[in-house]
């Protein structure tokens, strides 16, 4: 039946060959349509299939459609159209074109210009263009090639699409003032409404409607594949520079906006400073409670990942700013400002800063989280957490906190049991297992002051409604140096990979001095183990096919202490 | 997997029909190979084994592991990762210090210094420092990136951007005499990886790979090496390879087409290690009529 088919289509395209239809030109965006619902469904549509691709819209030339046809019925043109468990992916024929002098895919093929058509399919989760030599009047596929990392030229109705989706994302409306027409993503000097762009991190189909603004122009990064707005980036028009791009334009946001300019924000009494620094992330200073300073600072200063079946082999890693740093895992997008729910309630707000490797979540590259929880009570939480992959499936993450409490001649002791407390009168640290004791409230340690002013610390034991399991975390003290290189500035990688005891880093401060009359700095190495066990994984993330595109299941691994006011703070 | 080191090298030591160009046509065997009991028909000299920090030795029939690591001199891991291996007519070896990951085997303030491997002892030790000094290190890690040797004047080339940060390119390329370590020029302003002497008829550039953009430079040699007027662009790899942002690392000639190739890998001044190998590599011919590089593929 299928042959017959094609007898008949194959006939009449012939006879459109020889009229020399073409596919028609531009299509308009149509604003008035919900296009990203329509595509959903079109997509949805293309995955239910049991060959699982978007074919060519209508077109006049019927060769155009015999020639797709004649592709995508060929086993080498679908191959690669399902993951190997049999999940479609989102496959999309973007043109079926005759081919011309100009392709070189001519020549192990018996075609003569004209008669053969050029099938274009792009595989959105593989970033793999695919393309079909195909002769329609003889019923022949020739030739089917494949270009990894490779996309095609992109057909109109997706950049209609692209159009509406910069045109209606309340970041383009913002930066221009006004919510854009399909007209106004038009350039006039090139009448084009497109700029070509690439999205090198994501490894995404990209492109930028620009929107003229004399002597502007706003680029707008749209990505075909997740169908969202990348962002935004104002150039001036007729000045060369570098290309915008998905990578530049994170590079760029993260430089100026956090790693060279200082940020400050208030809410539910709260009041700090932060910045992305150079290799110790996001650090949050100077922070007020209620017009009380109550901390100096607090950010990560290594992440230190070993694995346990090699000896020895693991990554000392820092994370901060993408552009010019030590960094080897950088922020790629700007910190997030979350509510702290408690059950119903709005406890506080979380400010979460994410890091991220090239290839996450390919093997051997890596995802951090950063996590500052403020509390509306004026306790806050410094937390943070590895979402995988690393190299093994044995991975043992221990990132290094360092606290400075605001206040001078500080005290700290540690809970001894039986409600009473032990003076830590000497630089020194401790590892916490399931033998440490604890206050009924979950305290291991009180820092305060001679008025009895300060904050219990109470450390992670899975308690905190993260999915975090216990830190099991080495806690340092150290008398605070500021004439010494401890931490005022950025440090440098201070241990290395794979030390499976104490020496993590903060121990080289440690000579140990007396802490009699001192302002103290707190260093905490929580410990995480790596699990991929299905139903148990932790510092983890999976790949996953979610509508035709993969999709990134991830299991984080929360570690940190929470800070809770002593009662006669505040 | 491991994560690659992006400024790494492996040189063989005999086989160098494979590679020419100014850069190794001149170089010799270093004896210490012998020494240490290597055949150098299959040799080579690597920064590029994962299972061993710094230079190393290898028999390129064998594969190592954390448990049976290449041969390394005692010296040889004393100065962290170390990236591209130059050798000179006598057989010396000059390498650079490049962080990888982190900055825990390679202090940044010791990255402007060029290190010579004794042709005979084997002994790895500072050669050259070149202008150094306080900074940031957390902003920036890095001194040399690159280095070139011209087997026509017998001088060297050495890029460093240890000066430089976000908003201020002050990277310098030297020229010195590695034998009386005589600086006898310098391109100021110019943060620049790889470098690359290369004869076009009777005339001799410098090829410069750009570390802040895909651009490569030329700019005229004069008979004794030294520069002639300012950098030109000459060609550049924006928008090409899987990533279309790379920088320029290393330049080779084919032997057997005279064509140039381009190694570009990801740069952006930090210590990100991929965990993919970079190794896109950009085929370019010299159009001597047009007088232009015209790109040809990627491989």
């Amino acid at each position: 039946m299928q042959r017959n088919f094609f007898t008949i289509i194959i006939f009449s395209a012939c006879i459109s060959l020889i009229t020399g239809c073409r596919e028609n030109g531009k299509t308009k965006t149509d604003f008035n349509t919900d296009l990203t619902a329509l595509r959903r469904q079109e997509v949805l549509a293309a995955l239910n299939q049991k060959i699982p691709v978007i074919k060519l819209r209508q077109t006049d030339d019927k060769n155009a459609e015999v020639a797709q046809e004649l592709a995508i019925a060929f086993p080498a043109f679908q191959k690669q159209m399902r993951a190997a468990d049999g999940t479609p992916y989102k496959n999309e024929i973007f043109q079926s074109k005759p081919l011309t002098k100009a392709d070189q895919l001519f020549s192990s093929t018996p075609c003569k210009e004209g008669n053969c058509y050029k099938v274009e399919l792009y595989n959105y989760a593989l970033n793999q263009t695919t393309i079909a030599i195909v002769e329609p009047c003889k019923n022949k596929v020739h030739k089917v090639i494949d270009y990894p990392q490779t996309q095609p030229e992109l057909p109109q109705h997706l950049a209609a699409l692209a159009v509406y989706i910069a045109g209606n994302d309340a970041e383009v409306i913002n930066a221009l003032g006004y919510k854009p027409t399909a007209d106004d993503a038009l350039m006039e000097r090139t009448k084009s409404s497109l700029n070509k762009t690439r999205c090198e991190r994501s490894m995404h189909l990209c492109v930028a409607p620009t929107y003229v603004a004399e002597p502007k122009a706003l680029w707008a990064i749209v990505d075909l594949t997740d169908e969202v707005l990348v962002g935004t980036r104002w150039t001036e028009v007729g000045k060369t520079g570098l290309p915008i791009t998905e990578r530049r334009l994170q590079n760029d946001n993260i430089t100026e906006n956090y790693c060279d300019k200082e940020n400050t924000y208030e809410k539910e009494n709260w009041k700090f400073s932060f910045i992305m620094t150079n290799s110790d992330g996001l650090m949050i200073y100077d922070a007020y409670f209620k017009g009380e300073k109550v901390l100096n600072s607090m950010k990560l200063v290594d992440w230190h990942v070993s694995y346990s079946k090699s000896d020895g082999f693991g990554y000392s890693d820092a994370i901060g700013c993408p552009f010019f740093s030590s960094s080897a895992v950088v922020a790629v997008e700007p910190p997030e400002f979350l509510p702290l729910l408690s059950g119903q309630d709005t406890s506080g707000f979380i400010i979460e800063q994410s890091y991220w490797s090239e290839g996450w979540p390919a093997p051997c590259n890596y995802n951090y989280k950063q996590k500052f929880e403020f509390y509306k009570d004026g306790s806050f939480r410094i937390a943070s957490a590895s979402i995988g992959r690393g190299c093994g499936t044995d991975g043992i993450y221990r990132p290094v906190l360092r606290i400075d409490l605001a206040g001078d001649n500080q005290i700290i002791a540690e809970y001894a049991g039986q409600n009473k407390w032990k003076t830590w009168n000497k630089e020194q640290w401790k590892k916490h297992n399931d033998a440490t004791p604890y206050s009924t409230e979950g305290y291991a340690y009180k820092i305060s002051n001679k008025s009895n002013k300060g904050f219990y610390m109470e450390p992670g034991r899975g308690q905190f409604s993260d999915g975090g399991r216990g830190d099991n975390a080495w806690v340092y003290v150290t008398r605070d140096n500021p004439d010494k290189e401890e931490g005022h500035t950025d440090l440098p990688t201070i241990g290395p990979c794979c030390n499976t005891d104490y020496k993590q880093g903060p121990e080289k401060f440690i000579d140990p001095e007396s802490l009699d009359n001192t302002h103290l700095i707190l260093w905490y190495v929580p410990e995480m183990q790596n699990d991929d066990t299905p139903g148990n994984q932790y510092c983890w993330v999976e790949k996953v096919i979610n509508n035709g595109i993969f999709e990134n299941k991830i299991y984080p691994c929360y570690a940190g202490p929470k800070f809770v006011p002593i009662n006669n703070n505040l | 997997m491991m994560r690659y080191l992006i400024f790494n090298s492996i040189v063989w030591l005999s086989l160098q029909s494979i590679i020419t160009g100014q850069n190794s046509k001149c170089a010799a065997i270093p004896s210490f190979t012998n020494k240490f009991g290597f055949d150098t028909k299959f040799t080579a000299l690597s920064t590029d084994e994962t299972s061993v920090r710094g230079l190393c030795l290898i028999d390129v029939r064998q594969k190592y592991s954390r448990s049976n690591p290449p041969f390394q001199h005692e010296s040889w891991d004393d100065y962290g990762n170390l990236s591209t291996i130059l050798r000179d007519p006598n057989g010396n070896c000059y390498v650079f210090g490049a962080p990888s990951v982190n900055v825990l085997y390679n202090d940044p303030l010791k990255q402007n210094t060029l290190l010579r491997v004794d042709k005979d002892s084997g002994i790895m030790a500072p050669w050259m420092e070149f202008n150094a000094g306080p900074k940031n290190t957390s902003l920036n890690p890095f001194g040399l990136l690159g280095i070139a040797y011209d087997c026509k004047t017998f001088t060297m080339y050495a890029s460093s951007v240890y000066h430089s940060d976000r908003k201020n390119e002050k990277g310098i390329i030297y020229h010195f005499n590695p034998e009386s370590k005589k600086i006898l020029g310098q391109l100021a302003d110019i943060d620049a990886i790889g470098l690359q002497v290369f004869e076009i008829g009777t005339e001799r550039i410098l090829l410069i790979g750009k570390a802040r953009t895909s651009d490569v430079y030329s700019i005229k040699l004069a008979p004794d090496g030294g520069f002639v007027g300012k950098p030109k662009l000459a060609f550049t790899i924006e928008g090409l390879g899987p990533r279309g942002d790379d920088k320029v690392r290393k330049f080779h000639i084919d032997a057997k087409t005279g064509d140039l190739l381009v190694f570009g890998t990801e740069f952006y001044f930090n210590l990100i290690a991929p965990s993919q190998d970079q190794a896109s590599t950009y085929r370019f011919r010299y159009d001597n009529a047009k007088k232009k590089w015209a790109f040809i593929k990627i491989e």
